[in-house]
């Protein structure tokens, strides 16, 4: 819409005013908000609990957004009412110059008709009028023609001003319409008014990108690149500059102007720049939509590309992506990896150059624990099986490198494990139970071959350790199932005569859950974390078996518990002693490797040496020691000890308890020797405790038993 | 335990106010659409991409503070009859983010 000279000024200023009450009393509905959850807030103030941290931050995020979009629509009242107010004058303006202009050119009409009718007349010389008249209308006609223009440029000045107040508005509404700038500002206790400096800088820096990535001269560009790197850096802690920055610029962009470069010998960023790109994208983020954060976690992973210099480039992506991020962008980031490692397939080098990235994404979803179940532990089998075996079943290339494994030790892709596993192992529902089980069911098999072919950490063994303690109670089935995926409970329940399960149990693998235990246990934190669950898996038996509903005459119910709970410890204590004969065997084989090189693989040269040779290797080989034996000779030693260890408290404890009960037959309480034979089968040392013990603690130890030998002479 | 310096009353009251301030929100949004009322080319078309810029925040601020309101009611009605409530009580309704 645009004015047309002399005609009324265009604009509906009440409508404007309209729009500028509306906006002024949403911003005075959301302060009167604001003013209403910060006494709800106040009112939580200095208590102390997780649930009140929660709700508190919860409060927090509201009043910060109350906040900022009170100051936007406040902003946006405040100009949409002062243009409508200069609009409305400047139209009464233009109005009144209309009208003027209006009279003067008729004015000038009149005094011209006068003048054309006494044409034939001069101006001096005017019969019957005299001198007068002529020129008195002559002067008439000068002064409405003035008039006329004086009302133009009044019409003109009124215009003008109308359109000076528009173009101010418009550019307060532009910097307002930056919404993201605005709520940064708000967050970051900036003033509106303030921000628009940092935005702008922002915006200029962005811009700077795409000439830093390529093209031009190289001694230009690299001073660029040099320039660039100390802005971002210095505008680390700006909060307004990011969102401005990131509105424009894409990761793509920056792994261009900052990442690896034939041309540019400067080094990766370094500590101070991986910093201010985190801080940046934190900055951004706050601001951000749910969909764009998406889409930024996506583009963060996509922009390293696979061409030469990508494992530069990722590690710029790990540092866009630290763990204090919201949920979304890694939730995006995490899609995006997957996606990337089922196309790189067997491209395992590929897949080891993005394993930083996915240390961060590990890293930054195991902080949110229901996106984490979410992602890792999808309800299709198909789906769940295809992320597990990304995450867990992935090992690094071992050609002619050592195996890196995972840059951490295998801690952040453990810390997810766990998280996601405890999310659905604790939820209510049953069906979180089952997709939590089937986790851990495919992420048993895929980790030996993946997550644990390499040593991790012993936080890492923690943590994959305490993933399992839900599931301690499966651990006796194991060696029945040898496919994933999660038992029937009701019918386990039934079967075993125990109370219902409180959580839905997987299937587990037994000889994959026997490494899973072994590597995962090296280090004291782990090794503490499986037994934690054992000793977790003790108490509760023994709560059940003095609860009183085994106190009738016949025991063999409550000892059907005992021997369950013996089997599933005898599988985790082997399994913690695996490595002992493991390694007795790999130097067993190694030393075996070498009598059989020298035995013939000199053969075919020297057959005579060779005969020789082989004779006198065999007869080293009868007089060196037999690692494995003396290997499962010490494991077994120990068996009986452990054992104790573990069947004592749980023996005792019933044996004590049955003493306060009545023997029916004598009416008196039973004696110790009477409550210890009732409770003969969990006795440690009886023949049933040894053999349940001894059968999964050989197994899963790896020491086997060889005919005729027992774990226990009862 | 600890009790607040909340009743029910303050509860209602940040509920009413929210449901308030997310239909004033709507409503202030609801009349941009009549917005070649400026009379300038340029200041129409800045007010469109104000307006279209806050569509984004007005969605998610009228979600957000709705559930927060939706929240707060179900803990003034939770404790209507309790003449102060504890902290924890009212944290556990509040829940996490929304």
């Amino acid at each position: 819409m645009s004015d047309v000279e002399y005609l009324p000024l265009t604009g509906d200023s009440p409508g404007l005013r309209t729009l500028a009450d509306r906006a002024s009393r949403a911003a005075s509905a959301l302060d009167d908000a604001h003013a209403a959850v910060r006494r709800v807030s106040g009112g939580l103030e200095g208590q102390r609990s997780d649930a009140v941290s929660g709700a508190r931050h919860r409060l927090a995020q509201v009043l910060e957004r109350l906040t900022a979009c009170a100051g936007g629509l406040g902003s946006a009242a405040t100009a949409f009412g002062g243009h409508a107010e200069v609009l409305e004058r400047e139209q009464a303006a233009a109005g009144h110059a209309v009208a003027r202009r209006d009279d003067a050119l008729a004015r000038v009409r009149q005094h011209e008709t006068l003048l054309g009718a006494g044409g034939s007349f001069t101006w001096n010389v005017t019969p019957g009028l005299g001198d007068a008249w002529p020129a008195a209308t002559q002067g008439d006609l000068l002064a409405a023609r003035a008039d006329a223009v004086a009302a133009e440029a009044q019409w003109r000045a009124a215009r003008d001003a109308k359109h000076a107040s528009a173009l101010r508005t418009a550019a307060v509404l532009g910097g307002l319409a930056e919404v993201r700038a605005v709520r940064a500002a708000a967050l970051a206790g900036t003033s509106t008014a303030d921000y628009r400096a940092s935005w702008l800088e922002g915006r200029r820096v962005a811009a700077l990108l795409g000439p830093a990535g390529g093209g031009g001269r190289d001694d230009e560009r690299r001073l660029l690149r040099g320039e660039l790197r100390e802005v971002l850096v210095a505008h680390a802690d700006d909060a307004v500059f990011w969102p401005s920055f990131w509105d424009t610029a894409t990761p793509g962009d920056v792994y261009r102007a900052l990442g690896p470069n034939y041309r540019d010998p400067t080094p990766p960023p370094d500590d101070d720049l991986r910093a201010a790109l985190a801080h940046g994208v934190a900055d951004w983020a706050r601001t951000a939509t749910p969909a764009e954060r998406t889409a930024f976690g996506a583009a963060v992973v996509d922009g390293v590309g696979r061409w030469s210099g990508f494992e530069a480039r990722a590690g710029i992506a790990a540092a866009m992506l630290p763990p204090t991020l919201p949920a979304g962008v890694h939730g995006g980031a995490y899609d995006a990896l997957v996606a990337r490692w089922d196309e790189a397939g067997g491209d395992l080098f590929g897949r080891a150059g993005t394993a930083v990235v996915g240390t961060a994404v590990a890293a930054g979803l195991a902080r949110h624990p229901r996106l984490a179940f979410d992602k890792l532990a999808p309800a299709d089998d198909g789906r769940l099986a295809r992320h597990s075996r990304a995450w867990f079943g992935w090992a690094a290339p071992a050609l002619w490198t050592p195996r890196p494994g995972w840059p951490d030790g295998g801690e952040a892709v453990a810390r997810l494990f766990r998280t996601a596993v405890r999310e659905g192992s604790d939820s209510p529902r049953r069906a979180d139970q089952a997709r939590a089980a089937q986790l851990v069911a495919h992420a048993t098999r895929d980790m030996r071959g993946g997550l644990l072919a390499t040593p991790v950490s012993d936080r890492a063994g923690q943590d994959i350790a305490t993933a399992y303690e839900p599931y301690v109670p499966s651990f006796a089935e194991a060696a029945e199932d040898q496919q994933p995926g999660v038992t029937d409970d009701v019918l386990l329940a039934e079967k075993s005569d125990e109370r219902p399960r409180t959580v839905v149990q997987p299937e587990l693998d037994a000889f994959a859950l026997g490494d899973v235990i072994t590597a995962t246990s090296h280090g004291p934190q782990g090794a503490d974390a499986w037994l934690d669950g054992a000793v977790r898996l003790r108490d509760d038996v023994i709560e059940r078996a003095v609860s009183g509903a085994y106190d009738g005459s016949y025991t063999s119910v409550r000892d059907n518990l005992g021997d369950r709970y013996l089997h599933d410890v005898g599988e985790i204590a082997g399994a913690m002693e695996a490595d002992t004969v493991s390694t007795a065997r790999e130097r067993m084989e190694r030393r075996d490797a070498v009598v059989d090189l020298i035995g013939y693989g000199t053969a075919p040269l020297h057959p005579a040496a060779s005969t020789g040779i082989t004779f006198a290797a065999g007869t080293v080989a009868e007089t060196m020691p037999d690692h494995v034996e003396i290997a499962r000779a010490e494991v077994l030693a120990s068996e009986a000890e452990v054992r104790r260890q573990f069947a004592d408290p749980v023996y005792e404890a019933v044996v004590e308890h049955d003493m306060t009960l009545i023997n029916s037959d004598t009416g008196e309480p039973y004696t110790r020797d009477e409550a210890e034979l009732r409770a003969v089968n969990l006795d440690p040392d009886s023949q049933s405790a040894c053999a349940l013990f001894g059968e999964s603690y050989a197994s899963s130890s790896g020491a086997g038993r060889k005919p005729g030998e027992v774990s226990c002479e009862s | 335990m600890a009790h607040l310096d909340l009743d029910t009353d303050t509860l209602a009251d940040a509920a009413t106010r929210l449901r308030a301030a997310a239909e004033a929100v709507g409503l202030a949004r609801a009349g941009s659409g009549t917005t070649a009322t400026t009379g300038t080319a340029v200041l129409d078309t800045a007010t469109q991409e104000f307006w279209a810029a806050w569509g984004t925040t007005h969605h998610a601020l009228v979600a957000e503070v709705g559930a927060l309101a939706d929240a707060l009611a179900r803990a003034a009605a939770a404790f209507e009859d309790a003449e102060r409530v504890t902290a924890t009580e009212v944290a556990d309704l509040l829940g996490g983010p929304a």
